[in-house]
């Protein structure tokens, strides 16, 4: 992909590089800060790794952290929109098969969504994955 | 006149009133017919149900690597 002024105007032409555009164009500080305060509630167990591949409150949030929460989200959903329109497969699908993966790469002590729905804390050990998720 | 001519002019004389009702009739039957009228329209589109509520595993295996590429792409996010 070219750079520079004549290779973002192109971007915007193309509905696949959408999300690209999104997230390379704004002031690089800010996704830093989103993703300094996403990695800070995530080891502090205020957000959690859903089955539905989104990621949700573990316990009643601040109205920060459901800010925080809805705007990864958002970005969630448009990486599992742009796979499932690559693949032919559901958004939904694309979603619920991230899920197993983000569950799949909680580190040890961060929380995720077991089967049964309920909040669980990652150990050292393998986590509890839904039963259509690769095993 | 004869009798028979007589009958002929009666008999077309009551053949004329009851072509008349019958019209009328008909008109009634039309009116009515349009107003208590259900309208059954067939459906423009295929009549469609969706199987497609639950997730495959079949999808789930075939999408996985495709959404591990784009989850390790958009890494900030996960």
């Amino acid at each position: 992909m070219t750079k520079g002024k004549t290779g973002s105007k192109w971007v915007e032409f193309t509905a696949a590089a959408l999300a690209l555009a999104a997230t390379a164009m704004p002031a690089a500080v800010s996704a830093q800060s989103l993703k300094q305060q996403y990695d800070q509630a995530k080891s502090s167990g205020l957000v959690g790794e859903k089955m539905d591949g989104y990621i949700g409150a573990v316990s009643a949030p601040s109205a920060s952290v459901d800010a925080l929460i809805k705007a990864i989200n958002i970005k969630r959903k448009e990486v599992y929109f742009n796979v499932a329109s690559q693949t032919g497969a559901r958004p939904d699908e694309a979603a619920f098969t991230g899920g197993c993966t983000n569950i799949k790469n909680t580190e040890n002590g961060e929380y995720y969504q077991a089967p049964n729905g309920s909040w669980v804390q990652r150990t050292a050990g393998p986590p509890q994955l839904n039963s259509k998720c690769p095993q | 006149m004869t009798d028979g001519r007589l009958t002929a002019i009666a008999k077309a004389a009551i053949r004329a009133r009851m072509k008349g009702i019958a019209k009328r009739a008909l008109l009634v039957a039309a009116a009515t017919g349009l107003t208590g009228c259900v309208q059954v329209a067939a459906p423009d589109k295929p009549i469609e149900i969706n199987l497609n509520i639950r997730i495959e595993q079949e999808v789930v295996y075939r999408i996985e690597g495709a959404v591990n590429d784009a989850i390790e792409e958009n890494a900030e996010i996960f």
